[in-house]
């Protein structure tokens, strides 16, 4: 009944982990993250939920990975920032949000990782998401640099993004039929 | 983080055993949003080490719609419950409700049932470790009563367990029920409780020393609730209309019991026995009756016509008496044996300690039982000017104020301990004091010096210090060397204890110095038949304790002989309790006023009994103490107004039952017992539904305040309704006379602004939430408009 190991797949690759040798059984999913996958771009800020910095993707939906134990992650597919690609939408968005009008959508960095993610949980689910579900979406997270705005800006951006190149590739596909 | 073990199991049968054989450190696991900062921040006092995972179990899983109900597996994610479409189309208050719960990430994970098992969010509750001895984690107070309330209970208290009154009380009286009863005015009502536990609480009303006053949590406030003057009041009461009280028994039994003894357990003993339907004699050694309370208690505290009006009421309801007859001498236990069914023996503690000391055959030194009943019985005494007792208990103090009344001019009273650690109550300290006795702490008698008649002329003292609490645990004095001093005296009156005289009772004795018994709370002796109750039992202790022994051994007797159901049980206050808003200004404690210096006699009593205004005013200020923490579920309040049903692994729950704030939790689950599944009837889904929730903030917040309504309409006419408010009570709370009102009704905004007045009609402010009563009103008439 007690797992002695479990499995877990980060960034595209599956792990055996041992307990007691990768983890212990009280450990937090983003304290695995951390500090046997030396993941740091998994933050950990206020460790009760309330932050949103630690925000990883299980099986494509956000999660908070200061409040899971690493064993219930058992078995699933976890995404951190590392994971993503280099040309990442979302990341490019939150790069080149800063004209005029737009504020900045990253200041000091630290809430972005869980931002992004949030971002990409939304538009797994939602590519077209409407103002107020951009807000509701983000609603989990904290940016001490109160970049809101900024980062409203560039999930919008984002969503835009994805929407025309998945109409230029569909463009595509038809023009080659 | 603690050490933990997670236990992955793939039934819930698996899950219960887990449950069963971990016990109290074993929890179960939905999504863990709550649990794992709960178990970070050790909330819990508890050891949490194991912990069994649900998430797995297939059996848990899954969301079904069949013909009758919305079938919701207990770890379903709040996310697919707000994103389903036929829960959205058909249960929207449903969908609004798991939607409005804290962030999308954590709603990514969290589950409906560890929604509705969640713990509650009171600021004190989640402290960690238990600094605040917090009523719902099992200790004594609620802070929030007096404390920080802001999101706290509108709608009055939860009973989590016994208040603190009641648990310091020997019997176990339900005070705060009583205080409720004359809270509302209903003394009849408060005077049957009472009674219940204690026909005799016009003596304790005077005498009882009130460990429950000392307990009380009001006094972390200002004073203590004056529980002394409220039961004396209802003891008066009880003897002023005896004929709603003491009733005589329907139907004799015909069986016989002997009561030896008439004081305070044998009283006691007696009432209920009579009321059970058994011939009951009292025989006592003394032609008072009373036992100790009429000869051990100056008559300035307890007036001698209370027993005389107890003793005629228990003759009347055909309670026998036989006074001047002392078993061994009249008649010996053997032959009351043979005349009765049961023989009951609580003959109290008459004998009084000695203590050593040089002279203390000199004419002047005295015991204090002797001196006490000498004054009860109006024997002179011939005491001289200069009176020292020697002592430190209730019962010191009472021999030196009954000396001062005897025209002492100089009473001394030794005490071995500290001042601040006599045994004594303060009030008697106090009032002693300021009748003129002296007390010397830290002092004993190590010598009488007599005159040449070898009467007590002067006393050499001892001065004695505090040394370390020894080994023992208990607090030690010893004796300075050589530090003595001398003082003159008539008289030394030594008042350090009782013990029992079982002459004539040695049969029942086992060899030690009390009555044996076989079985410690039921008063059963080695003895076939033979029952005891009182000091000769249980060691010399107060009235009220040996009232409550005689209580329990007239249940043991009548398991015996019959008539159990004549007896008192335990009341309870109910779940949801109430106090008044009086209750949180600082307010002074009503106590009676003693009469002046001057006028203070021997056979006059010092005070007299509160006037049934203060009275009702003082209860006012008892806090009724319970927890006015709130329900802080989202999905909860929604599931009660759609008349769902909690399925377990035991049993089936109307969700309307399911809630119930208790020591540690806030649901009636049983230990072991774990919700499966959720099921929401579509029958009972109204075609007009919602969910309300107001925060401080629009997401990732509790709810303040939150109202799920679910609505059968045929156009504007409301034909059922069902209102549940959460963030409001302890557990979600259904206003079943808002719907009442609309049922039937055509819904316009004049009928919401009278369902809203309604709404808040019940509701108690506590000193900084009067607030939500105000967003209840409002946001009842916005949201009941909502569904014009």
């Amino acid at each position: 009944m007690i797992k002695d190991g479990i499995q877990l797949k980060v960034n595209g690759r599956t792990y055996a982990l041992k307990k007691d040798r990768d983890y212990e059984e009280a450990d937090t999913l983003s304290k695995v993250l951390r500090e046997r996958f030396g993941l740091t771009g998994v933050r950990v800020s206020c460790e009760q939920g309330a932050c949103g910095a630690c925000t990883v993707l299980i099986d494509g939906k956000s999660a908070l990975s200061c409040m899971m134990l690493v064993t219930e992650a058992d078995g699933c597919d976890i995404l951190t920032i590392e994971g993503l690609d280099g040309s990442d939408p979302v990341v490019d968005a939150f790069v080149n949000t800063y004209g005029p009008g737009e504020g900045t959508a990253m200041q000091c960095g630290f809430c972005t990782p869980g931002f992004v993610m949030e971002a990409h949980s939304l538009l797994n689910e939602n590519p077209n998401p409407t103002d107020e579900e951009i807000t509701e979406a983000l609603s989990g997270h904290i940016c001490r640099c109160g970049c809101y705005h900024g980062i409203h800006k560039a999930v919008e951006k984002a969503a835009n993004h994805i929407c025309k190149c998945k109409e230029e590739a569909e463009a595509k596909e038809a023009a080659n039929e | 983080m603690r050490d933990l073990e997670l236990y992955h199991v793939s039934c819930t049968d698996e899950v219960k055993a887990v449950l069963k054989e971990k016990g109290d450190s074993s929890c179960v696991m939905g999504g863990g949003t709550d649990l794992v900062g709960v178990i970070r921040e050790n909330i819990l006092p508890k050891k949490m080490e194991e912990i069994v995972p649900l998430k797995g179990i297939q059996e848990l899983q899954g969301i079904e719609l069949n013909e009758e109900y919305l079938d919701l597996g207990a770890v379903t994610t709040l996310s697919e419950v707000e994103k389903n479409e036929e829960i959205k189309n058909e249960f929207p208050a449903l969908a609004e409700a798991a939607r409005t719960v804290a962030s999308p990430q954590i709603r990514h994970v969290a589950t409906v049932g560890g929604n509705i098992c969640q713990q509650v969010r009171c600021w004190y509750y989640r402290y960690q470790g238990d600094k605040f001895n917090c009523l719902r984690k099992g200790g004594e107070r609620c802070n929030a009563v007096v404390g920080n309330n802001l999101y706290h209970s509108i709608f009055g208290v939860a009973n989590v367990c016994d208040p603190p009154c009641q648990v310091e009380c020997p019997n176990a009286t339900n005070i705060p029920f009583y205080m409720e009863k004359l809270r509302a005015g209903d003394i009849e009502g408060a005077a049957q409780i009472l009674f219940e536990v204690n026909p005799l609480a016009a003596v304790t009303g005077r005498i009882c020393p009130h460990t429950c006053e000392q307990s009380c949590n009001r006094k972390k406030y200002d004073e203590s609730v004056s529980v002394r003057e409220a039961e004396r009041f209802l003891g008066d009461y009880f003897l002023e209309h005896p004929e709603r009280f003491f009733m005589a028994p329907k139907e004799e039994s015909g069986k016989k019991v002997s009561v030896i003894g008439s004081g305070p357990a044998g009283l006691s003993a007696a009432f209920y026995l009579r009321r059970a339907g058994h011939a009951v004699t009292i025989l006592d050694q003394n032609p008072e009756v009373g036992g100790m309370l009429y000869y051990g208690i100056p008559a300035y505290r307890l007036q001698k016509d209370i027993l005389a009006r107890y003793k005629e009421i228990l003759m009347g309801l055909g309670v026998q008496f036989r006074m001047n007859t002392k078993v061994g001498e009249t008649v010996t236990l053997e032959e009351l044996y043979k005349e009765s069914d049961i023989v009951l023996v609580g003959i109290g503690a008459w004998v009084s300690l000695g203590l050593d000391f040089e002279g203390k055959d000199a004419e002047g030194v005295l015991n204090a039982l002797e001196f006490l009943q000498k004054a009860a019985d109006r024997v002179p005494q011939n005491l001289g000017e200069k009176v020292v007792v020697i002592g430190g208990g209730n019962t010191s103090f009472d021999v030196c104020r009954s000396a001062k009344r005897m025209g002492a001019k100089e009473v001394t009273l030794l005490s071995i301990l500290p001042f601040d650690e006599m045994p004594a109550e303060e009030d008697e300290i106090e009032e002693a004091q300021e009748e003129g006795v002296r007390i010397l702490d830290l002092t004993t008698l190590k010598k009488v010096v007599k005159d040449e008649k070898g009467h007590v002329k002067s006393l050499i003292l001892q001065q004695m210090k505090k040394i370390d609490e020894d080994e023992t645990g208990l607090g030690n004095v010893t004796a300075v060397e050589g530090v003595t001093t001398q003082i003159d005296a008539d008289n030394v009156i030594v008042a350090i204890g009782q013990s029992i005289n079982l002459e004539g009772f040695e049969s029942l004795s086992g060899g030690g110095k009390l009555i044996a018994l076989s079985e410690k709370e039921s008063g059963k002796t080695f003895e076939e038949a033979i029952f005891a109750a009182g000091d000769a039992a249980y060691g010399p202790a107060t009235a009220v304790k040996a009232i409550f022994q005689g209580r329990s051994c007239a249940k043991s007797i009548c398991d015996v002989i019959g008539g159990i159901e004549a007896l008192p049980r335990q009341t309870n206050r109910g779940e949801k309790i109430t106090f008044s808003s009086y209750a949180l200004q600082k307010t002074e404690k009503a106590k009676s006023v003693n009469v002046p210096l001057e006028e203070r006699e021997l056979y006059k009593e010092i005070s007299s009994t509160l006037d049934v205004e203060k009275i009702l005013q003082e209860a006012q200020r008892c806090l009724n103490c319970g927890c006015v923490a709130v329900s802080p579920t989202d999905v909860g309040t929604a599931l009660v107004a759609l008349d769902a049903v909690i399925v377990t692994n035991e049993r089936q729950i109307p969700a309307d039952h399911f809630f119930k704030a208790a020591v540690m939790g806030s649901t009636v689950l049983a230990e072991g017992e774990i919700v499966t599944r959720i099921l929401v009837p579509r029958k009972a889904a109204g075609n007009r539904q919602l969910y309300f929730k107001h925060r401080t903030r629009k997401s990732i917040d509790f709810p303040i305040l939150s109202i799920a309504i679910n609505a059968h309409m045929e156009g504007q006419v409301i034909e059922d309704i069902r209102i549940v408010v959460g963030a409001a009570a302890p557990t979600p709370k259904r206003l079943e006379e808002v719907e009442d009102f609309l049922r039937g009704k055509s819904l316009n905004q004049d009928l919401a602004v009278q369902a809203a007045e309604l709404a808040v009609k019940d509701c108690v402010a506590l000193a900084e939430n009067g607030y939500k009563i105000h967003l209840l009103k409002v946001f009842m008439r916005r949201n009941l408009e909502k569904l014009l």
